[in-house]
């Protein structure tokens, strides 16, 4: 069980410091009056590493504690997604998602095989139909 | 004026592609509010990217039909199984559920129905009676104007996230934060775009509310055991039993519920769910039988029901008038709406009133659509509650994944959506809430844009935002919001203090 919001914070924390050392290179503003593409940006990111460190120290203690084995799960499956994703774009969205859709409903916990099949080669008809032939949105370029 | 503008929308509206659009939107809207995991926002994220390549009014009257009817399909689950199928139902559930449990299934879900349809009917005419002179109101608004109110935006919905007392805060502004992330609108510096091509626009606006608002619960979904009640009570096909007279019995808690729902509809961050309960609560203030809510009252039903429909044509109501959104979902449709070429805000009514009273009439029509679906078809969607879930998810997921690539065709589209996805889960499982970081990504813009506008504008410098009054005003109602947690985290410590020195002197 880990204070996952403290992970979280900490990897904000970062991000605001990379905006920070970032804006070092952006130019000046080209009239008095406007503040230039430096400032808004970096007042953001310093309020926000200010407000991580506050909040983490008023706010000690009520941090939700979560337990990391299901929270490991679910970032798999998502970069599963991505690899399906990557995978779409190199052999064709119709011929991989079938497999990807069968696969990931076996790792959700769906055990029955057939109907896990069956719905694994409706949908992408079902997307063709609406998307590419209705819609004209083609998806065969994902 | 409002007599032409209603003619112009019905103009609009009374075409056969936008009636169906509309009819669609509510069979989609009922379908998604009632499957566990998905709600009006989730569901009009998924569906703004398949509407791209439609026009405009057909795209609009989808969205807002799927908006209307998933805000009332929640309920269907809360009544049949005692869980509400959206936050917005949740004291539905208090009185709709024993009702089920006494033999009322059908008297339960009629009641639903009515209350629903009536609560959104008058938070339609709220929103006809509002917006317009709010709009004209707003004409008179200038770049510090806009910039104080998006800063008021953002300021009250992360200050009433739960979880840490500055976590609203702190996720708000790392929205503004990726707002910054493209060219910047003033000097055409590409900022923070790291050499990558694909930021060079800016974080794609579409695919990040997929991402943290469809993709993140349906990682939740995945994440969480799957414990709903297998036990669905059913009712026939067609389950409408409500006379007259049971009818007037429950009008004064409609009418309580209604006009508290179009009142807090209208108030940004107030929402659907806060209606419900506030609702029911000011129902059985004013019912002669208070002791009868919560063991299966009809009133209290009905005031549950009719609070969290009206909020939703309210809701509608800053974001028409004045360009920002009040709630999430009315983020998801600004988002549409921006993606059409339609940018919502005062000037709106004065260039396409026929638009903007199309709108109105398209929410009135999702109400009547919706009327004949929760009449005629209720033990349909009744059965889309026992969906197992591992379906639900992968539906989401590719749904996801093929509503981010649409909008810009782009793969790269898909990847910020899975990250978001990523972090937008991340941040559930923590207790905390990604609307901050929506509302802020709408609105981002909108305020760095009129901040140096109005700097730019004015020789005053940032004079200018204390010497214009309604600027003051609204700049001085977001500091105290913002100063609202933290009085409350003092609150918080200060009883933890006192409870410890009891304890110790005991």
């Amino acid at each position: 069980m880990v204070p996952l919001v403290h992970i979280i914070y900490v990897c904000l924390f970062a991000m605001g410091a990379l905006f920070i050392w970032t804006t070092q290179a952006f130019p000046r503003p080209l009239s008095t009056y406007d503040i230039g593409p430096t400032v808004f940006p970096m007042w953001l990111a310093i309020i926000m590493m200010t407000l991580i460190v506050v909040d983490s120290l008023i706010s000690w203690g009520r941090a939700k504690k979560v337990p990391l084995g299901n929270v490991g799960l679910a970032v798999l499956f998502a970069l599963g997604m991505g690899s399906t994703v990557w995978a779409s774009s190199r052999f064709g969205f119709f011929y991989v998602l079938p497999v990807a859709q069968y696969i990931g409903l076996w790792a959700i916990g769906s055990r029955r095989l057939v109907v896990n099949g069956i719905f694994s080669l409706v949908m992408p008809v079902v997307l063709w139909a609406i998307f590419d032939q209705l819609l004209s949105i083609p998806l065969s370029r994902l | 004026m409002i007599i032409e503008g209603l003619l112009a929308g019905a103009g609009i509206l009374a075409q056969p592609t936008i009636l169906l659009g509309v009819l669609i939107g509510v069979m989609i809207g009922m379908s998604f509010g009632v499957t566990p995991g998905l709600d009006a926002t989730s569901g009009t994220a998924l569906l703004v990217s398949a509407t791209y390549a439609l026009p405009m009014e057909v795209a609009l009257g989808a969205l807002l039909g799927l908006y209307t009817a998933a805000t009332y399909a929640g309920s269907i689950t809360a009544i049949t199984i005692g869980v509400p199928g959206t936050p917005a139902s949740a004291a539905t559930v208090l009185d709709g559920f024993p009702m089920t449990q006494s033999g009322k299934l059908d008297r339960a879900l009629s009641i639903s129905i009515t209350a629903s349809v009536i609560g959104g009917l008058v938070g339609t005419v709220a929103l006809i009676f509002l917006a317009v002179p709010l709009a004209e109101f707003a004409l008179n608004f200038g770049a510090p104007e806009y910039f104080a109110l998006g800063l008021l935006g953002v300021a009250i919905i992360s200050s009433l996230v739960e979880g840490m007392f500055l976590s609203g805060f702190i996720l708000a502004i790392f929205g503004l934060l990726i707002t910054t992330i493209g060219i910047d609108p003033f000097t055409g510096f590409p900022r923070f775009t790291f050499g990558n091509m694909n930021l060079i626009e800016g974080v794609p606006y579409i695919p990040a509310l997929v991402g943290l608002f469809a993709i993140s619960e349906a990682l939740s979904l995945i994440a969480e055991k799957d414990d709903r009640n297998t036990t669905v009570h059913k009712p026939k096909f067609f389950a409408f039993s409500l006379g007259w007279g049971a009818l007037r019995k429950i009008s004064r808690a409609i009418g309580i519920g209604s006009v508290v729902g179009a009142i807090l509809g209208a108030i940004p961050a107030a929402g659907a769910a806060a209606a419900n309960w506030i609702g029911y609560n000011e129902a059985r203030r004013f019912s002669r039988t208070p002791e009868a809510f919560g063991k299966g009252s009809e009133e209290g039903l009905a005031a549950a029901e009719s609070s969290n429909n009206a909020t939703v044509s309210a809701a509608l109501v800053p974001l028409l008038s004045f360009g920002i959104p009040g709630s999430a979902t009315a983020a998801v449709l600004l988002g549409a709406m921006m993606l059409h070429g339609v940018t919502p805000g005062p000037s709106l009514f004065v260039e396409d009133p026929g638009l903007v009273y199309f709108i109105f009439l398209a929410l009135g029509l999702a109400n009547i659509f919706m009327l004949g679906f929760g009449i005629f078809g209720v033990g349909f969607w009744v059965r889309l509650v026992q969906l197992p879930k591992p379906f639900i998810v992968m539906t989401i997921l590719t749904l996801s994944v093929v509503g981010a690539f649409s909008v810009r065709s782009n793969v790269f589209d898909v990847y910020v959506a899975i990250g978001l996805g990523i972090f937008g889960f991340l941040l559930r499982r923590a207790g905390l809430s990604v609307v901050p970081i929506v509302l802020a990504i709408v609105l981002g813009g909108l305020i760095e844009e009129n901040f140096r506008r109005a700097l730019i504008a004015s020789y005053d410098g940032m004079w200018v935002f204390v010497n214009r009054p309604l600027t003051a005003v609204i700049l001085a109602i977001s500091l105290l919001t913002f100063l609202a947690p933290l009085f409350r985290a003092a609150r918080v410590q200060l009883a933890g203090r006192r409870a410890s020195n009891a304890a110790g002197e005991g």
